[in-house]
């Protein structure tokens, strides 16, 4: 290649290396300004009612004036208040108006403090002894909760949303996905109070101690942590219900391994809950729940065809050494 | 006086310990996790796993000894499988197992310096060492490291295809196990073979 050739071939490639570089970034900015909104706001009748509360409620920010001054600045809106549309819309409560559970009141802006202590609604208060959500026993769950010692905490803070966000919920354990995802969202609810500290001193007096630390014990603790939920050691299981509410004392928690390593694990009545249920629907062999989702547990999946199989191979190799061992007898006796 | 032959040096003697101890210990851990009971533990779970784990490094690291062992000594003539009339080799080796034995025929392939294993063992040695314990290696290192085997294979989770295939591989080496322990007694006399593997020297007969 000739030194004019060299420069030519060099030119050329920074061109086509730059026209590269612009062409993602354009795509970039296009893919980041026209993001699809995951819901369809004609879906929602409340919508445009909501858009008065949601246009602070979900923006990070809130504008105060002072009517007095004319003065006014942005505020940042506290992560509590905060709810975003996407994760309300996608959510259970979606249809509903924001003024169906908080106060009309709350119209008015800045809110009064009073509004503060206005009782918030139980899961109970709208679902209970409602036929049409009988399936879901809202009963039960709420005397396991209040069996459970989270009802205990001393200063009777404790409700419902502490753990379940009602501008977010979708009931992820009914669903046929048991992804990492469920069990990650599953242990954000306790984590959010028990990885916490700010979070965790508004309800409890308590020392909070380290969860890493605590669970040193827990062979390889990351991938447990990754697959399993902590509900499933830290919870009594109840056949009735999904997902057990009665959350036990930290030293009530199983601390055995072969309870869920073992044939009959208790991760079938937890975890796995719900396709045990509905793999009864179909014939399906032995803890299929758990081989069909994308894990291992060490001695709970098991199955009986291979079972069968190696007993089979081992007993007929017993029977041909002890054949082969008579015969051998016999032919020493001989001699 | 039976003539002697010196088979086994040290090396061999010291991988072959070394391995026997180690396989039995994963046999038995690999059975206790697999079935586990909460009524009964033939060893604690959290024992069986460290163990378990632990073995499994020390096996790999003495599986290195012997491979490179056979690579550079002449112990690796062995080993060297001979495809051309192999099924008719093994027919005769197992008729002589199943009758020949019994009615005093010579051994067809009798044991001597060029003629370490008869063809059965040949085969199933090679089986064992060179195809179930690399799938073991193999199977049980991704484990140690799941996030590092594949989620889905053919609709099926990559972790519980790596673990059935550890599993079956286990059955397979511990059926190996008793095969190998019951043939080890057809030597001169029963316990004969089981000197030589301590001692290096072979009675040939």
């Amino acid at each position: 290649m000739t030194h004019k050739n060299y420069r030519a071939f060099s030119l050329l490639l920074a061109f086509l290396i730059l026209t590269i570089s612009l062409t993602v970034i354009a795509q970039e900015d296009e893919n980041s300004s026209t993001q699809a909104l995951k819901y369809n706001p004609e879906d929602f009748p409340s919508f445009e009612d909501n858009e008065f509360c949601l246009r602070c409620h979900s923006s990070g920010y809130f504008v105060l004036s002072d009517t007095v001054s004319g003065l006014s600045k942005r505020q940042a809106m506290c992560d509590n208040f905060n709810i975003p549309k996407d994760n309300y819309y996608m959510s259970v409560h979606g249809s509903f108006s924001c003024t169906d559970c908080h106060s009309s009141e709350y119209q008015n802006f800045p809110h009064a403090t009073s509004l503060r202590f206005e009782p918030a609604f139980a899961c109970i208060d709208c679902h209970g002894g409602d036929e049409s959500f009988a399936q879901y026993h809202f009963e039960e769950i709420d005397a396991e909760y209040a069996s459970s010692v989270h009802a205990q905490i001393e200063n009777g803070e404790f409700n419902c949303w502490k753990c379940h966000n009602p501008h977010a919920y979708v009931p992820l354990a009914r669903r046929d996905t048991l992804s990492i995802d469920f069990v990650v969202s599953s242990n954000q609810m306790c984590l959010t109070c028990h990885g916490s500290l700010e979070k965790f001193q508004l309800l409890s007096d308590k020392e909070l101690t380290g969860i890493v630390e605590k669970h040193d014990w827990l062979p390889n603790q990351s991938l447990h942590f990754k697959s399993i939920r902590c509900i499933e050691c830290h919870s009594a299981q109840n056949l009735d219900i999904l997902v057990s509410h009665n959350i036990l004392p930290a030293d009530s928690a199983i601390f055995d391994c072969v309870k869920c390593h073992s044939k009959n694990s208790v991760l079938m009545g937890s975890l796995y809950k719900f396709r045990v249920i509905e793999s009864r629907k179909s014939s399906g062999f032995l803890n299929a729940a758990i081989i069909d989702n994308n894990s291992y547990v060490i001695g709970a999946n098991r199955s009986e065809i291979m079972n069968l199989a190696s007993l089979l191979i081992f007993g007929l190799t017993l029977v041909a050494m002890t054949v082969h061992t008579l015969f051998r007898v016999k032919k020493s006796k001989k001699h | 006086m039976t003539e002697q032959i010196y088979f086994y040096p040290v090396w061999i003697r010291l991988w072959h310990a070394v391995n026997a101890v180690l396989c039995i210990l994963l046999i038995f851990t690999g059975i206790s996790m697999q079935y586990s009971d909460p009524d009964f533990a033939l060893i604690n779970f959290g024992l069986a796993v460290s163990m378990h784990n632990f073995s499994g490094i020390a096996l790999t690291i003495s599986y290195f000894l012997f491979f490179f062992g056979n690579m550079f000594t002449a112990n690796g003539k062995y080993y060297r499988l001979k495809v051309e009339g192999l099924s008719i080799r093994l027919w005769k080796q197992m008729r002589y197992y199943a009758y020949g034995y019994f009615v005093n025929e010579e051994s067809p392939f009798p044991v001597s310096s060029q003629n370490k294993f008869n063809p059965l063992q040949q085969i199933s040695y090679l089986l064992a060492l060179y195809l179930a314990l690399p799938l073991l290696f193999i199977t049980g290192w991704a484990l140690l490291f799941p996030e590092f085997i594949i989620n889905k294979l053919l609709g099926f989770s990559g972790i519980f295809l790596t673990a059935q295939l550890h599993i079956v591989m286990g059955f397979f080496i511990s059926l190996f196990l008793i095969i190998h322990l019951y043939v080890s007694t057809m030597g001169a006399s029963p316990l004969s073979n089981f000197k030589s593997i301590v001692t290096g020297w072979q009675k040939l007969h």
